[in-house]
């Protein structure tokens, strides 16, 4: 799967979590998923959780807890895929 | 360390007695000494000075608030037989609508005389330190009041010292207090969507434990407010669950969190259901 592809499924799966959904339109690899996006902090489990499914990887505590952008979703899933 | 006892007449129940005693050994062993020596310090001055400043604050509740509890006789009965009967690890999960929720359900559940002989009654609760860490008196009353302070915005490490210890007190047969909303609800409902996992991350280690559910609500309360309203009595609500998940790690979490954000939701339901008719 390429990483545009990658990142496409991310953005899918963070839209119900982000407050404002434009702001998802103009979201790069460096967007923080917490501070731009304003995703509740204790939705991320959730996001890890929908990712774990939908690339049916496994995320280790420590990996979920380095995940601060689209870019870090991105490059924890291409690494495993 | 609180153990469960074994039964003489049962081996196999004491088979399971036995490998549910060293694995609350082995929750507990998580939390570095000097954090048990903290909390050891913390529960021995808060016991200590109970007698000075309980009587204070029960004051203030009943006699300027003009608060009360109903049906409190009966919600004091029960809690002595639920909680005061066995050490098995009690978490009160409650609904959060004002700044003092916890001294109220400390207040419902049990009289100070009571308390004061069984302290690890009186729960360990841990307030946003953002909220309640702003002045000194605050600080004092807070910490007396069995409080550990959490950072909301604190890093995975500090969230996770909290969420051991309080694991660890409840393994010593303490009982602890968590809102699983996290914070006070801004609608005045129960948000589901809102629950923190935090409550299955505490729960899921442990290899036996109960949770009390307690809904709260002054009568004529609307929405979120640091208080409750002056003169209103208040519902107050108790089931006690135990949630399980045939998961494992976050999912594990979560299924706990969403078991017993629900079971609140139910508690408030029933309690518009009955104000409504």
């Amino acid at each position: 799967m390429e990483v545009k592809q990658v990142k496409e499924k991310v953005l899918d799966i963070l839209k119900p979590y982000v407050r404002e959904p434009e702001d998802l339109v103009n979201a790069t690899e460096e967007t923080d998923i917490l501070n731009d996006l304003k995703v509740n902090s204790s939705r991320l489990v959730d996001i890890i959780l929908a990712i774990e499914d939908e690339f049916d990887i496994e995320v280790s505590d420590d990996e979920a807890d380095n995940v601060m952008t689209v870019g870090d979703a991105v490059k924890l899933i291409t690494g495993k895929i | 360390m609180s153990q469960i006892h074994p039964n003489d007449s049962d081996p196999v129940l004491n088979n399971r007695v036995h490998i549910v005693n060293q694995d609350m050994k082995a929750a507990a062993v998580n939390v570095p000494s000097n954090v048990r020596f903290q909390r050891r310090f913390q529960w021995l001055m808060s016991w200590l000075l109970f007698p000075v400043l309980a009587p204070v604050i029960i004051f203030i509740l009943r006699y300027i608030r003009k608060n009360r509890i109903e049906n409190h006789k009966k919600i004091r009965m029960l809690f002595k037989r639920i909680a005061g009967e066995t050490k098995i690890p009690t978490l009160i999960c409650a609904n959060h609508l004002t700044k003092v929720d916890s001294i109220y359900i400390h207040h419902a559940f049990a009289s100070m005389p009571y308390y004061w002989y069984h302290f690890r009654l009186f729960s360990w609760n841990i307030p946003a330190k953002e909220n309640f860490w702003t002045n000194p008196i605050d600080r004092v009353v807070t910490y007396l009041g069995k409080c550990i302070p959490i950072v909301r915005t604190g890093s995975p490490e500090h969230h996770k010292e909290v969420l051991d210890t309080l694991r660890y007190l409840m393994c010593k047969g303490e009982l602890c207090t968590i809102f699983p909303e996290g914070g006070r609800s801004a609608s005045g409902r129960i948000e589901v969507e809102n629950v923190r996992y935090g409550v299955g991350t505490i729960l899921k280690e442990l290899p036996n434990y109960r949770v009390i559910c307690v809904y709260m609500r002054a009568r004529t309360q609307e929405s979120m407010t640091d208080l409750p309203p002056k003169g209103d009595s208040v519902y107050f609500d108790f089931k006690v669950i135990t949630p399980q998940s045939v998961a494992k790690g976050r999912r594990a979490e979560r299924d706990i969190a969403r078991t017993i954000i629900q079971k609140l939701k139910d508690m408030e339901d029933t309690y518009f259901a009955g104000k409504n008719n």
